[in-house]
Parts: C-alpha cells; sequence; structure tokens
C-alpha cells in the first residue's frame, strides 16, 4: 500500500513539471496550468504522509 | 493539567547539553530532506529578484552562483561536519567548554537576536502568501515601514504559529520539511519553466539572449550597488557563513552518522540557492515583463501570476519550513543563556521577537545585506572552534580550556571575537571593502588573534603553577 502510495505520490510531481514543459511548449495554457499545479500540490499533501515515515 | 496538554509544553529531549548518543544519529535521508527543505525557502524569492535589482549580468549570475555553492558545499563537508561528528555538541555547548559560560551567553545573545532577524525575513514572506490574496497594500521597493495595520497583524499571527510549531522540536519539523521538500523543489523548476513563454523563449538559443537582454540586463536600480560575478559567488559561498563556517550546522550536523553526511548540503544549495534563485529571478523578470513599473518584490504577487494557487500555498510553506529550524537554533541559543529555562518556552519567545522584527519589511528589501552581516557577526566564533579542535595541541596548549580548567570567564574567544569584528569594520569604513567580501578575513583574523591570545594566555596561567 505504501509502495503504491509513494509512486503515485512522484508521478503527481512529474505531471507537474510535464504540464509546465507543455505550459513552456505553448501546448498548455498557464489558466489549465495553475489548476493542474494546484491540484498536484493537494494530492501531494495527501498522498506524501502515508509513505514518508516519521523519524523516531 | 490534562496528559495532552503536559505533553505540549514539556521540553523535548535534543541533548542540549550532553554528546548525542550513537543510538539517536540520523541517516542521509533526515539530512538531504532538512538541507532541501531548509535552503529551498521563501527567501529564495527575496534573493533572486534582488540580484537582478543590483544589476549583475547573466554569465555573472549563472557562474558565480556555480563556484559560490560549491565552495559552500565543500565547506560544510570538510570544515563543518568533521566536527560536529567528532564531539556531537550544539555550537553553544561547544562554546561554552571553549570560553566558559559567561563569556559565551554575550555571543549566544548577539547569535539569537540575528537568527531572530533572519527567521522575520521567512515570516514576512509567508505572510505576503495571506496578505496579497486578501488584496491588501504591499511595500513597495525601498519601504523600511509597514504598509497597514493588516499586514501588521498577520505577520505577526504567522510568526506565532511558526513558534509554536518549532518549539515542540527538530523531530516534528524535520518531518514536515521531508514531506514538503521534493514537492518545494519542484515548484521552484515549475516557476522557471512556466516563465519561459512569458519572456519570449522558446528554444536554449533564446535563452542566452533572453538571458542578457531581459532577465539579467545589468542595470541597477537607484539606491543599490553593481553586483560583478564576484559578488555573487561571495554571497552563495558566504550567505549561509553563520552555518558552515560559523559552525551554526553543529548543531544539526551532531545527529550525523558521518562526516561525509555534510554533502548533503548540496541537495540545499543546488536545488535552492542555483535553482530557485534563478527561478525566482525568471518570475521577477516576468513581472517587470508585464509592467516595467512594478519593481516591488512581493513573493506571493510572483509567483502567483505563474503558478497560481499552487504558488501561493508554496510561498507560506517555504518561508515555514524555513523559519522553523532558524526559531529551534535561536531557541538553542536563548536557551544557553540560563540552561534551567525550557527550550519550549524559549523558542516561544523567540519566534514572537521574530515576529515583531518581520513586521518591518525593509528587512526584507535588503535582505542580501542582512544576510551578509548575519554571516560576518557569527562566523568568527566558527574560527575559534576550529582553531581549538585542530591546532590547540599541535601548538602546545589545552583545548576546551574553560572547561578543563574550571573557569567561567576565558577571554581570549571573546576577545578574538571582538577584535575581529573590529577589524572588519576598519576594513568596511576605511579601506572601503564591500561586506560581502569581509567574511573571509574576518573568520582567519579571528582564528590567529584567538591561538595567539590562548598561547600568551595559557602561559601565563601555566607559570604561575596553573595546571589543567
Amino acid at each position: 500500500m505504501k509502495k503504491i502510495a509513494a509512486l503515485f505520490s512522484w508521478l503527481i510531481l512529474a505531471g507537474m513539471l510535464v504540464s509546465s514543459l507543455l505550459c513552456a511548449g505553448k501546448t498548455l495554457s498557464i489558466e489549465v496550468n495553475r489548476l493542474i499545479l494546484l491540484a498536484g500540490t493537494i494530492l501531494w499533501f495527501v498522498t506524501a504522509p502515508l509513505w514518508m515515515k516519521r523519524s523516531s | 493539567m490534562s496528559d495532552n496538554k503536559k505533553h505540549l509544553i514539556e521540553p523535548v529531549e535534543e541533548f542540549e547539553r550532553e554528546p548525542v548518543p550513537e543510538r539517536c544519529t540520523r541517516g542521509l535521508r533526515s539530512f538531504l530532506g532538512m538541507f532541501a527543505g531548509e535552503h529551498v525557502a521563501g527567501t529564495e524569492l527575496l534573493i533572486g529578484p534582488l540580484f537582478v535589482v543590483h544589476g549583475v549580468s547573466a554569465f555573472d549570475l549563472l557562474a558565480g552562483l556555480l563556484v559560490g555553492n560549491l565552495l559552500a558545499v565543500l565547506t560544510w563537508t570538510y570544515v563543518t561536519a568533521p566536527i560536529a561528528v567528532k564531539h556531537r555538541l550544539t555550537l553553544y555547548f561547544q562554546l561554552e567548554k571553549i570560553g566558559g559560560a559567561s563569556l559565551v551567553k554575550i555571543y549566544n545573545l548577539a547569535n539569537g537576536v540575528l537568527w531572530c532577524c533572519v527567521a522575520a525575513a521567512m515570516i514576512y514572506v509567508s505572510a505576503t502568501a495571506v496578505a496579497w490574496p486578501l488584496g491588501m497594500t504591499m511595500p513597495g521597493l525601498n519601504d523600511w515601514l509597514p504598509s497597514g495595520l493588516g499586514l501588521s497583524l498577520i505577520v505577526f499571527g504567522t510568526g506565532l504559529l511558526f513558534a509554536y510549531l518549532a518549539a515542540r522540536g527538530y523531530a516534528a519539523l524535520s518531518h514536515f520539511a521531508n514531506i514538503a521538500a521534493p514537492w518545494m523543489v519542484v515548484m521552484f523548476a515549475v516557476f522557471g519553466i512556466a516563465s519561459l513563454p512569458e519572456l519570449g523563449i522558446a528554444s536554449f538559443s533564446d535563452f542566452w539572449r533572453v538571458a542578457n537582454e531581459s532577465i539579467w540586463p545589468g542595470q541597477v536600480q537607484p539606491g543599490r550597488i553593481k553586483f560583478t560575478f564576484w559578488h555573487v559567488m561571495f554571497f552563495s559561498w558566504f550567505g549561509n557563513m553563520a552555518w558552515h563556517w560559523g559552525m551554526g550546522d553543529l548543531s544539526i550536523f551532531r545527529f550525523a552518522k558521518k562526516s561525509s553526511y555534510g554533502f548533503a548540503s548540496a541537495a540545499g544549495m543546488f536545488f535552492g540557492h542555483y535553482m530557485a534563485w534563478i527561478c525566482a529571478g525568471l518570475l521577477y523578470a516576468v513581472q517587470i515583463h508585464r509592467n516595467s513599473a512594478d519593481v516591488a518584490i512581493t513573493p506571493a504577487s510572483l509567483v502567483f501570476g505563474i503558478a497560481g494557487w499552487a504558488g501561493i500555498i508554496l510561498v507560506f510553506i517555504a518561508g515555514w519550513t524555513t523559519a522553523n529550524p532558524i526559531i529551534y537554533r535561536a531557541g538553542l541559543a536563548f536557551q544557553s543563556l540560563h540552561p534551567r529555562w525550557t527550550r519550549f518556552h524559549v523558542t516561544l519567545a523567540a519566534g514572537v521577537v521574530a515576529s515583531v522584527v518581520g513586521i518591518f519589511p525593509g528587512l526584507c528589501s535588503k535582505f542580501l545585506d542582512v544576510a551578509a552581516l548575519y554571516g560576518l557577526a557569527l562566523c568568527p566564533m566558527g574560527a575559534v572552534i576550529f582553531a581549538d579542535h585542530y591546532f590547540m595541541k599541535k601548538f602546545g596548549m589545552v583545548d576546551f580550556y574553560a572547561e578543563r580548567a574550571g573557569l567561567r570567564n576565558w577571554w581570549p574567544p571573546l576577545a578574538a571575537w571582538l577584535l575581529a569584528l573590529a577589524a572588519c569594520v576598519v576594513m568596511n569604513k576605511v579601506a572601503g571593502v564591500q561586506i560581502f567580501f569581509l567574511g573571509l578575513p574576518g573568520w582567519f583574523a579571528a582564528g590567529v588573534l584567538y591561538l595567539v591570545m590562548s598561547k600568551f594566555a595559557q602561559r601565563r596561567l601555566a607559570d604561575g603553577g596553573f595546571k589543567v
């Protein structure tokens, strides 16, 4: 379960980078990119604590 | 008092006055997260634009940052971390062993106050993420006073929140920094990438032309000095001088299993101080591209145009993850003034001081000078620790002299610090050496002065039959 959450988290970050690259290439508008970044941010903070262990 | 409440106010065991035991050391990932979280920070959104304000050229910026950050990583790895891992003590307790409790109190007071000033800038950056979306008037580039009561209250409230979280201890802040760090790195990269089309950059060849013409055109804003390669290199090397040359990160690296973990600082230097400063410069260029009269540096406003609400969240969290360890360190500094004070309460008090200072935006518009001054003021004591660790026995002297001799006041460390700072003031005022270049001469002066004065003072005591 943790591995799936971790994989999902990294994919979210990769997606944020890809959407910005598409924005830089003018394939994606800046408004859509902003929405993707917000969604990615929320999903990161939901999923990352599931697999990032707390130090003792 | 309920158990829950007791848990909140009781001090957390952080080994303030004893070596960190081997079983409590941390792995490399903890340091990577800590450095990435701490140095990919809200203040990068001030520093990147301030380089532009100081009229740096594209080559000077990119090359200066590369060399300066590399030197910073090497300093952490080969100067700071070996001493931290050898003794596993906080900076403050180690200084107490060298200079005695009373003398070190003066240094710790200065240390804590300066760290509060740096934390104040972080708090201000985060507060803009709350105030700017509410439509509050933000200060101009050269304003020293707050632009309104609302902004002041938001800065103060933000600071109190950060202070409480810092007071909870290292583990809590390390965990949050670890979670946020990868996202922050990606967000700064996003700022840079998504800025490119607005600046008319469609290829690598476009980048160099636009970088020289529009991003870092080399035009100095009124009232600022012109920055060259050397300014950028020394600033990026010495921007964190208090932590590496000045040994502030003894408090962090005492938890490291090996001194080679000093290389973890590269995560902060190259993702933060290299990439993030460049990307923040791109954001500022976009702002000026849209409105050439808008030269104010308001982090929330800078990022919103490119990244929207995700950018606003970044500004808040990036300030938070940086302010946390700095307020924590300031708390350790103040606690050493009176060891019976709990670190929790002292850290809260440090946070309140930082919150009040953060209300004044002039601190942020002059942040390059503030960062250089803070490094310069604290680094001579790092030279004293370095000299004590490597040269005392070699030159026939006793290390940790105050502790071994049972002295509360041992004057050579404080005298070396004050004389080195006085020499820096003379170099600045008489010879006109800018503050960005004074760090290294000040550090070496303090080390040499400490050794010479120790030789004189220890011999005098030995001649009087004093043995340790």
